[in-house]
């Protein structure tokens, strides 16, 4: 059995964000700042809720809310690190919001399945959709954007070693599907 | 297989913003303003509706409450008196002779003072129709405009409202005002009706602009409140906001909504209060409902610690429910004896009787407490459980109480196995004194010391993540299943030995202890009778004996044992021993009945046992290395 091992692009992109966030803090436009982080938070709320729009209203509104504050926001060490916060809390309560309606109206607690609806020959999309949020969001973190466990923990507001095992749930469930998938 | 990150990254791909992202996100934000200075706009107001109706009751009953029942857990009103309190300050005052407050005894009278001085409408008048319903009286009050000559003129009608009246405590108590209801918003929440958060809430109404709404926190919610944007589309329906931190137990809140515009009709009451808050805006209808807002379950949150308290003789709980936490369940013992006491978590079935299910002794098992309050973070799954007090001098269970452990947040990862087919099998090893385990993370260890696992199993840690366990449970998942578990113990050297292993049946799971160094060498006369080495060697279980007697595989070479049950009715498996040892280099699966194979790493020449653990007084054969 091997083990799981880190990619090595996980710390590299790691690296290469830190440095981004350092050259966005000095210059400090808001619009710089909108036009390099802007694919990539779009990416990962795709990701996060299976759907492109509501990825779409999500990513508008953390963008706005960080605008609104970004005379403080810009010169923070990690303007970046901020968003993807913000974002975070915006999806998890668009998240908890969502289920409890469900709940409501179904009266069960069935997790949102829209890459499955989206595209059910997409085993990688059917098995995201099926993750648990935490998970989901854990794995996004790490695995797409390259933050380190104590970094994501910071942005979900979890410890490092509970992002480490939500990452590692969600990376062996993934990896089961993309295998099946090749078989 | 790309790696993950690319395949994350393809999937992602599929959105990608369009070449005027940020001009768009320009004219979200003007939006957002514009929003934000009409919610502000609409929370002065609604909270102005509120002042100006005396604030509305404490509500803590949420059964049906009428105020022809009595007593204050049924008083319910919004005006003129904010509590049973008051409104029966006012029924003795008004049994004492006052007659400047003869008016409440009054329904209709009643109704037009709350128009005239909560809503403003100055010329007030009752409509004829009064209907009376249910557990109340609806009157219908109206405000004629200015222009008209009287409200039965035809095409002249004024903002009107149907009011809600109660009477305090029985069929001769003064009348209050319930709820208020403009024709307007005919359909909509009831008096005291329960409503979830994030559930929908539905008005009927044709308006689809000037309508304001918003939730005010009454009684010890006051000062909370949470505007609501109103859909412009002729409907409103609109989510229930969630509830205040700091009153998760539930809020008593003033529903209210509005259809204001600028007009001429109020220069008192509601009308002159508004103007202070900068608005001029005069009220045509409204709904003003107090409704409970709760949280889906119906009752407080579990907490995140759990105190139980026992004297010896009963013990009590201060929650039916505790939540997990990321390192485990954390529950106070609170021991009030004056001797020491022991506490015992059990599943419900099992509390009947002090003895211990297990091990059959007497008196449970479990930890023992002195006189004070210990916390623990115990490794139990999410479950119902019976917390049983007992005395640890007799044996005798003092009280039982129950928990149920809940983990909405999903911190436990479950080491039960989940056996779709086959049945599950189990082992446990014993070791000699003072063996050493493997060093590194409980995961790892199962990793290079399990067999028969497949490519694609993954193997976890289980239970709470966060846990520092003295006897961590690993999990094998395949295919999304979980087949197997392994718990370990430490060996006091900060190394992990076997504890316990299970699997499902149709895994061949094992647990390779070691290859010893110095075994017996091979008996030269006796190997030929074991047969050739070979890597595939069988044994068959019958009548609770091995056969062959003997075997003979070759030296550092991996082999295959296939074990072939014919007993049926009784399970056996082939684990591996040094000639009078108690610990075993291998454990091998059980097999229940048919045939199963294990995956043997290779063993040094010499002469080693094959036993059954199930029955290995009779079950035993010899295995030569050579």
């Amino acid at each position: 059995m091997q083990r799981m091992s880190r990619p090595a692009s996980a710390v590299t992109q790691r690296e290469s964000g830190r440095e981004s966030e350092r050259e966005t803090a000095q210059p400090a436009s808001f619009e710089t700042f909108f036009e390099a982080q802007n694919p990539k938070l779009l990416r990962a709320l795709y990701l996060l809720t299976g759907n492109a729009q509501e990825a779409e209203e999500i990513m508008q509104d953390t963008f706005v809310a960080v605008w609104e504050r970004w005379d403080r926001v810009g010169s923070m060490e990690s303007p970046a690190g901020y968003l993807y916060r913000t974002a975070m809390n915006r999806f998890r309560s668009r998240a908890r919001r969502a289920t409890r309606a469900a709940r409501e109206v179904l009266g069960s607690t069935g997790s949102g399945d829209a890459f499955a609806a989206a595209d059910e020959r997409d085993a990688l999309a059917r098995a995201l959709a099926r993750l648990p949020d935490r998970q989901r969001a854990a794995i996004v973190l790490v695995e797409l954007l390259g933050y380190g466990s104590d970094e994501a923990g910071e942005i979900l507001g979890v410890k490092g070693v509970t992002v480490r095992s939500l990452a590692s749930q969600a990376r062996a469930t993934l990896r089961t599907a993309l295998e099946d998938r090749d078989a | 297989m790309r790696d993950l990150r690319t395949e994350l990254e393809r999937l992602g791909d599929r959105v990608r913003p369009t070449s005027d992202a940020f001009e768009r996100l320009e004219r979200t934000r003007r939006r957002k303003e514009r929003n934000r200075r009409i919610a502000a706009g609409a929370v002065a107001f609604v909270v102005a509706v509120a002042g100006s109706l005396t604030a509305f009751t404490v509500f803590r009953d949420t059964e049906a409450r009428v105020a022809g029942e009595g007593g204050a857990e049924s008083f319910l009103a919004i005006w003129p008196e904010s509590s049973y309190d008051d409104a029966l300050a006012v029924q003795e005052a008004v049994d004492a002779g006052d007659q400047s407050l003869a008016w409440r005894f009054d329904a209709d009278e009643t109704a037009l003072a709350f128009a005239r001085d909560a809503l403003g409408w100055t010329q007030a008048e009752i409509d004829p129709s009064v209907a009376t319903f249910g557990d109340g009286t609806w009157v219908a009050v109206r405000q004629p405009p200015a222009s008209c000559q009287g409200p039965q003129e035809s095409g002249c009608r004024g903002p009107e409202a149907s009011i809600e009246l109660r009477r305090l405590d029985g069929s001769s108590g003064i009348w209050s005002v319930a709820s208020a209801r403009s024709d307007e918003f005919l359909e909509g929440p009831t008096v005291g009706s329960e409503i979830v958060v994030g559930s929908d809430i539905e008005i009927g109404t044709e308006l689809s602009t000037n309508v304001y709404m918003a939730f005010v926190g009454l009684g010890p919610c006051a000062g909370w409140e949470q505007d609501v944007i109103v859909p412009a589309d002729g409907s409103i329906v609109v989510t229930a906001p969630e509830l205040p931190d700091e009153h998760l137990e539930g809020c008593d809140v003033g529903l209210i909504v509005l259809h204001a515009a600028e007009g001429s009709y109020q220069t008192s009451g509601l009308g002159r209060q508004l103007l202070e808050y900068g608005l001029r805006t005069d009220v045509y209808g409204m709904l003003a409902v107090p409704v409970r807002l709760v949280l889906p379950s119906g009752g407080p949150p579990a907490p995140d610690v759990a105190r139980v308290a026992c004297d010896g003789t009963s013990v009590t709980l201060d929650t039916g429910q505790v939540h997990a936490q990321p390192d485990g369940v954390h529950i106070d013992f609170v021991n009030q004896a004056d001797e020491p006491l022991g506490f015992t978590l059990r599943f419900p079935d099992e509390a009947s009787s002090p003895d211990d299910p297990v091990s059959g002794t007497p008196g449970p098992d479990g930890d023992i407490y002195d006189p004070g309050a210990v916390r623990t973070v115990g490794m139990w799954a999410p479950a119902s459980y019976s917390i049983v007090c007992w005395n640890p001098s007799s044996g005798e269970i003092a009280a039982i109480a129950q928990l149920e452990v809940v983990d909405p947040a999903g911190h436990y990862v479950p080491t039960e196995i989940e056996c779709t087919t086959g049945e599950a099998y189990g082992s446990a090893p014993g070791y000699v004194e003072g063996t050493l385990g493997d060093q590194g993370a409980p995961a790892d260890v199962v990793r290079a010391r399990l067999t028969g696992l497949q490519e694609g199993d993954v193997v976890e840690l289980a239970g709470y993540p966060e846990a520092t366990s003295e006897s961590p449970a690993v999990r094998i998942v395949r295919d999304g299943v979980n087949v197997g578990s392994a718990t370990l113990f430490g060996d006091g050297q900060g190394g992990w030995l076997l504890s316990s292993l299970e699997g499902c049946g149709g895994t061949n799971f094992g647990w390779f202890t070691g290859i010893v160094e110095d075994p017996i060498p091979p008996d030269p006369t006796g190997s030929a009778e074991c047969g050739p080495p070979s890597t595939e060697v069988t044994i068959v279980a019958s009548d609770q004996a091995f056969d062959p007697s003997c075997v003979t595989v070759p030296a550092g070479e991996p082999f295959a044992i296939t074990l072939v049950n014919r007993d049926g009715d009784v399970p056996h498996n082939v684990s591996i021993y040094l000639p009078g040892s108690d610990e075993p280099l291998f454990v091998g699966s059980v097999c229940h009945s048919g045939r199963l194979t294990d995956e043997v790493p290779g063993l040094l020449a010499g002469t080693y046992e094959l036993v059954d653990d199930v029955t290995p007084a009779t079950a035993r054969a010899t295995l030569i290395v050579e």
